[in-house]
């Protein structure tokens, strides 16, 4: 990334941060700038709104961390900064580096996601804590709910970040965002900053209605993926797509690698962790159907590669930045084009090499079309994993565990996941 | 995960083969709830017995020449045990045997899990016993009682409790029921006792009148003893259960561990018969691809011959199309952008 970067001498003392700043980054081992970083960061301390598009893992939440901890340094009060993302586990990571990059300014803040105490985390509200990171559905909950006491700090918020604004934008989150805004201050005296590695057009609109706002745009769709990702396909039948999988994470290649394999429903999440569990390869899954605790246990244990495969759902496709991720497998291919964009942006990231592969059945057709249009490249064929091998080894493994699967969760809830909650 | 939670919560002091009781079991449920399950099992068996053409000639014998062997044997074993005591139920299905055989026969490592049959078998290690032992056993079967506690005083172990009966005559089986995990975590989180409590219980009596007595004289009495021990003052409910066995315990779990593997080994098969086809799809496509390699350099080769240059050639890029498949939904970008748009309306308003 240092290569697109013109001249050598450009820091982040240039950019305009201070010093204090510069040396937490430094000690995160950021030490030059990337595009997105040089481009945003003189803009936003210059107190212009801003629209921030980069291909995934290109250090897009420094980019907006920075300029709010400086601002923030400048002139500390209350709440100061709201940061909306769209899932829980990116909102933990954001208040992460928050934290490392605010150590030495004495940072307080507040994370505030679902899953959680309601009473603890307004009690925190109440201190006033100088950056809020929230989910928009628990923050409207607290404004519908926690009184005034614990909202009043939001009114005189300085900056609003949207990290992955075009997932936040969508209709599901539509009226907790609205209750969120109501509360904030009025745009014209607050900086709002939009981030996400596929900005939209209807994103890029809101040009009209900011101020003097700041663009840094994708320069076009291919840059969206990173250069360094390694794309691959697999068509194969619905019904051995397991049997397909195990062969694949098992390869001698692969068996030390990390991964993630992305599912679109929380049930396959479940049933693909018992296969593997029951094939004793080190597992763990992530989607929105366990307690949130057992979430961030998960999390934590792929890591620090306790667990060597990911299964989730797109409740992982977005922004969670874990480096020794190394191959991301789609199981299901996603709908929306834009989803696969950020599933693959998972591993490849800051300038590291990364493998995808899709697992293409014969309903997926279309949507692969949809995907290789989007991203502007042609994807290539997994040829290490053969039909020989996987009726040798895995088939009738992976279908007699995937059976004993489905009958025991079906034993536990009766059908459903939900029951399992709390 | 669940089976070995289960485990956990074992309490029984000897490990006879009934570690799988049910600990929602209340007081009725014991004896009321078991009615229908046996009847069906009863049911089930009676079919599966019908198609078999074994001669069996007392059922009955047979049940409880199974308790024997799965006595002799149960100090071996450990983990999932088909509670061989619950075959109350007279089935002769082919599951009970080959669970039996397989358990038995662990050792030498059959993997030979169907047909498996005793009576073709007869150096398995499940042999028949002889008419005097089958009657005895019977006769200590018929002997035995069970008393039932309501409630176990807090924290009082197993060993606890086999000591207090057995002052009225010897014991065969204790199972404690432990509480709730959850209560227990409960109690843990918000400083409690870490130890295990245990909500209600079952003890065998080898002899039914000895069973009689003790609860006949414990009820409702405080367990005394020492003046100052723990549960001086603990009253004990205890009850006796008339025409109730030890079995009569564990035949639910056992009925259903074994509608369980059969449901599994039929969704097995069906696995199996699926994968067959996709191998039989890979070979057939093998060979088709094989064909028209074939066809290819053959018209490549006659096409050099002649030289002409008629036709372009027409094979390996068209793929017959045999079938078409529904394709699932495409978000479209449009659509996206308009929800976006109304989203932003809105947030703006």
């Amino acid at each position: 990334m240092s290569k697109s970067v013109p001249a050598k001498t450009l820091s982040f003392e240039a950019l305009g941060l201070s010093k204090s700043l510069a040396e937490s980054l430094n000690s995160m081992a950021i030490r030059r700038p990337s595009q997105i970083q040089i481009a945003c960061i003189p803009q936003i301390l210059k107190g212009r709104d801003c629209i921030g598009g980069a291909r995934t893992g290109s250090g897009k939440t420094i980019a907006f961390a920075a300029p709010i901890l400086q601002k923030l340094s400048e002139d500390p009060f209350g709440v100061f900064a709201v940061v909306l993302t769209p899932t829980r586990e990116l909102a933990l990571q954001i208040s992460e580096q928050f934290a490392a990059l605010g150590a030495s300014l004495n940072l307080k803040q507040a994370v505030i996601v679902g899953g959680m105490d309601m009473i603890a985390q307004a009690l925190v509200l109440q201190k006033r804590p100088h950056v809020v990171i929230a989910t928009p559905g628990r923050l409207a909950d607290h404004i519908r709910s926690s009184g005034e006491e614990a909202i009043a700090g939001l009114r005189r918020v300085k900056f609003l970040v949207m990290d992955e604004a075009d997932r936040l934008l969508t209709p599901g989150f539509a009226e907790d965002l609205e209750e969120c805004m109501n509360v904030m201050t009025k745009a014209k005296s607050r900086q709002t900053l939009l981030f996400s590695a596929t900005v939209t057009q209807s994103v890029m609109q809101l040009k009209d209605s900011f101020r003097h706002i700041f663009v840094h745009e994708v320069p076009s769709n291919s840059i969206s993926i990173p250069g360094t990702l390694n794309q691959k396909y697999l068509f194969i039948p619905t019904h051995v797509r397991e049997a397909y999988l195990v062969s694949l994470l098992t390869l001698p290649i692969n068996e030390k690698k990390s991964a993630i394999v992305f599912v679109n429903r929380a049930t396959t999440a479940e049933v693909l962790k018992r296969i593997f569990r029951s094939m004793d390869v080190r597992v763990t899954s992530l989607h929105s159907q366990i307690s949130q605790r057992e979430r961030i246990d998960s999390l934590g244990r792929f890591r620090a590669e306790a667990a060597r495969v990911l299964v989730a759902t797109d409740v992982a496709s977005r922004g969670l930045d874990i480096p020794v991720v190394q191959m991301v497998v789609n199981f299901d291919i996603p709908a929306d084009p834009d989803d696969y964009i950020h599933r693959v942006g998972r591993t490849a990231r800051a300038g590291r090499t990364g493998e995808s592969i899709a697992f293409v059945t014969e309903h997926d057709i279309d949507r692969i079309h949809a995907i290789e249009e989007r991203v502007g490249k042609v994807m290539t064929k997994y040829e290490l994993v053969t039909e020989s091998m996987v009726i040798r080894d895995s088939l009738q493994q992976t279908s007699n565990a995937k059976r004993e699967a489905l009958m025991d969760l079906e034993r536990e809830n009766s059908g459903s996941l939900r029951k399992k909650r709390r | 995960m669940s089976d070995s939670r289960k485990r956990d919560w074992f309490a029984t002091e000897d490990n006879a083969s009934d570690n799988e009781l049910h600990n929602s079991d209340n007081e009725d449920g014991v004896s009321l709830q078991r009615q229908p399950v046996v009847k069906k099992a009863k049911q089930i068996a009676d079919v599966k017995k019908s198609k078999r053409r074994e001669i069996v000639e007392d059922n009955e014998e047979k049940e409880e020449s199974r308790v024997t062997t799965a006595a002799k044997g149960s100090n071996k074993r450990t983990g999932k045990v088909d509670s061989i005591l619950a075959f109350t139920t007279k089935d002769e299905s082919d599951e009970d045997n080959d669970d039996d055989s397989e358990q038995e026969l662990s050792e030498e490592e059959t993997e030979d899990e169907e047909g498996f049959d005793r009576d073709e078998n007869p150096n398995g290690i499940l042999r028949q016993l002889s008419t005097t032992e089958l009657e005895d056993n019977r006769a200590k079967i018929e002997k035995s009682g069970v008393v039932y506690l309501s409630r176990i005083p807090p924290y009082m172990k197993p060993a606890k409790v086999r000591q207090i009966l057995s002052r009225f005559g010897e014991l065969d089986r204790v199972f404690l029921a432990p509480e709730d995990p959850k209560s227990y975590t409960r109690r843990v989180r918000f400083g409690g006792n870490k130890k295990r409590n245990f909500v209600e219980g079952w003890v065998e009596f080898k002899n039914k009148k000895k069973a009689k007595l003790a609860a006949s004289t414990l009820n409702g009495n405080i367990i005394g003893g020492r003046k100052g021990s723990y549960y001086y003052d603990d009253i004990l409910n205890i009850k006796y259960l008339p025409k109730f066995k030890w079995h009569n315990l564990t035949e639910q779990i056992a009925y259903e561990n074994q509608v369980r593997q059969a449901k599994l080994r039929a969704e097995i098969s069906q696995a199996t018969r699926e994968n067959k086809t996709f191998i039989r799809n890979v070979e057939r496509a093998k060979m088709i691809e094989h064909i028209q390699e074939k066809k290819q350099k053959k018209q490549a080769k006659t096409e050099t011959n002649v030289k002409s240059e008629s036709k372009p050639v027409p094979s390996t890029g068209e793929i017959e199309m045999r079938r078409n498949f529904r394709q699932r939904s495409v978000v479209m970008h449009k659509d996206k952008e308009e929800a976006m748009q109304r989203v932003l309306k809105n947030i703006s308003a």
